[in-house]
């Protein structure tokens, strides 16, 4: 469904955001992990056709999005929310809503206000509709902007770091309906928390630094991990520098961590099944060696 | 969506954004407040004069000596003005003085308070959610411009519909023929052109701070270039070609003897206007593809 090859992005002449980006993304769920600046929005915003790739090319739906006959082609049928999600304060929720969907080309007024009426159900705001956007919460104005997106039943929806700011409860509800809407399109998530993924993803891809480091599924990359995610108890002090560890629980006669690496042995370290947190931070670590060993 | 009803829903939104923000209709309104002030304060001075000359003019017409006199001058009574005349002629030139402040104000202010249309959408966020539904920047800038003149026209209307009220409850008159004269051979125009300007040279900016410097310093850019460039031949009124032509017979009814203005010449301000406005708006059109990819 979208294919990208050999896509780079850069801005000036010194930051490289893309490197070559090569990928192949079906139908379902997908997810694009990296750190902060790995590039992640710059792919999302090339594959919306919002950016313009430096060199390279991205195939969505058949279309090329670098033209603009495929980059009008690929918004008819996209459902978008970006990062740094912004609305109108002065207007109300639906009036947000109907702005987009006629922006979308959704005509037929029947249809458009049951759809309106759906996904203000759906998102929970329904009976907010009317109230200004000024007077929403960060959490609702994030709603709001998954309802845009999802308006117009879009075969592409491209989520970037929907979850921010979102309480534990919101969290769960926006995964739950991200995954319903993959069984009937393609959808990109893109995300720093790799929870996020694991619950929902079945593709993933890891990026950093404008590379992909990793394709695969959530397991495969479990499975990179295994044999090197411990736990250990020390008294007090901290495990050695080189592993990377992720949790640290007091206990009662010490302290127990959850370490990556290969830990001293004089800490009795004993191996635990990794999980997709693991092998993601296993995975940077590896990154990180060899980057710093060039 | 056809092209027209996006275009018009983009107008209607921004309608509606514009006076929910209050702007600019509210400098409109002061404007006009200031006009209306201008030739009330200029003319309320003139009316007890009117009475007396009123009084003088009705015994004057029957006194055989004063027709003598006039005859012996090649004059005949039909050449002297007549209260209504003269009461016109008052009004004429008080709305030519106040006419010199508002041509000078909305240059001005309504370039600044314009500039901030296009930048307000990248500073609420919005602008990269309409970026990414199908639709052309050519058809989001001509919405833009299109609500952005429309909020401005529509107090514009009620303020002339005011002075209108004003005037008959005053003077018990309105010269209709002067109103409607100026107003669309140059308040329309007027208002247009600094509208749809603030509007464009606000394109590439970032924020209020900038789209007000900027606006301003364009804003009186454009004042100053309208002044040299279609200036009417006396230049003692600084009035251009259009409201000069409006104004140079009520002068002329007094006595002076001003050079009148050509069709044509007020022809060729409009052309030359319009094609700066197309000028700017194709720039600001390459400036969203060149640096938007819209």
């Amino acid at each position: 469904m979208i294919t990208v090859s050999q896509l780079t992005k850069t801005y000036g002449k010194k930051v490289h955001a893309l490197r070559g980006v090569d990928l192949e993304i079906g139908t379902g769920m997908f997810g694009l992990v990296g750190p902060n600046g790995a590039g992640k929005t710059t792919l999302m915003r090339i594959m919306a056709g919002l950016l313009r790739p430096t060199s390279g090319k991205v195939i969505v739906l058949g279309q090329d999005v670098s033209t603009p006959r495929g980059k009008l082609a690929v918004k008819s049928v996209l459902g978008y929310l970006p990062q740094e999600l912004g609305l109108y304060p002065d207007l109300s929720a639906l009036e947000f809503l109907e702005y987009i969907a006629l922006l979308k080309g959704m005509t037929d007024k029947a249809e458009r206000n049951r759809q309106l009426a759906d996904l203000l159900e759906l998102v929970g705001l329904a009976d907010d509709a009317k109230r200004r956007l000024r007077t929403f919460s960060g959490g609702m104005k994030r709603r709001v902007g998954i309802a845009q997106a999802l308006l117009g039943k879009p075969q592409l929806l491209i989520v970037d770091e929907p979850t921010s700011g979102l309480d534990p409860e919101e969290r769960v509800r926006l995964r739950n309906l991200l995954s319903d809407v993959a069984a009937r399109c393609t959808v990109i998530l893109s995300t720093h928390i790799v929870e996020d993924i694991s619950q929902s993803c079945s593709n993933l891809v890891v990026i950093n630094k404008g590379k992909v480091l990793f394709r695969g599924s959530p397991q495969d990359l479990i499975v990179q991990a295994r044999g090197h995610v411990w736990t250990l108890q020390t008294t007090a002090e901290r495990p050695d520098k080189n592993l990377a560890v992720v949790s640290t629980i007091q206990v009662q006669n010490g302290v127990q961590y959850r370490v990556i690496g290969s830990p001293d042995q004089r800490y009795q370290p004993s191996s635990v099944e990794p999980s997709l947190e693991d092998g993601y931070i296993w995975l940077m670590q590896q990154e990180h060696k060899s980057s710093g060993s060039k | 969506m056809r092209t027209p009803g996006k275009l018009i829903f983009i107008a209607r939104t921004e309608l509606r954004l514009g006076w929910r923000r209050g702007v600019p209709h509210g400098l409109i309104v002061i404007m006009g407040m200031i006009i209306i002030a201008g030739v009330l304060l200029f003319t309320s001075g003139n009316l007890e004069s009117l009475r007396n000359y009123s009084q003088k003019y009705a015994t004057l017409r029957q006194d055989p000596e004063y027709l003598a006199e006039l005859s012996a001058q090649g004059m005949t009574i039909e050449d002297i003005p007549t209260p209504p005349e003269l009461l016109a002629y008052w009004i004429a030139i008080g709305l030519m003085n106040a006419w010199q402040s508002f041509s000078f104000l909305s240059l001005i202010v309504l370039t600044a308070s314009t500039s901030f249309t296009i930048p307000a959408d990248r500073l609420f966020g919005v602008a990269e959610l309409i970026r990414s539904t199908p639709i052309s920047g050519i058809i989001y800038l001509m919405g833009k411009l299109l609500g952005v003149i429309i909020n401005v026209l529509i107090p514009a209307f009620i303020m002339l519909l005011l002075y209108i009220v004003v005037n008959i409850m005053v003077y018990g008159f309105v010269d209709l023929d002067l109103v409607f004269k100026l107003t669309l051979l140059d308040g329309l125009p007027l208002l247009v052109f600094a509208s749809a300007l603030g509007v464009l040279v606000g394109v590439p900016l970032r924020n209020r701070k900038e789209a007000t410097i900027i606006g301003t310093f364009v804003g009186l850019l454009s004042f100053l270039g309208w002044l040299n460039t279609f200036q009417g031949p006396q230049k003692v009124l600084l009035q251009d070609i259009a409201s000069y032509s409006v104004f140079q017979p009520y002068l002329n009814s007094m006595g002076q003897n001003l050079p009148g203005v050509e069709v044509g010449a007020i022809v060729i301000m409009y052309t030359c206007v319009f094609l700066v406005l197309t000028t700017i708006f194709m720039l600001a059109r390459l400036w969203l593809h060149w640096q938007e990819n819209f």
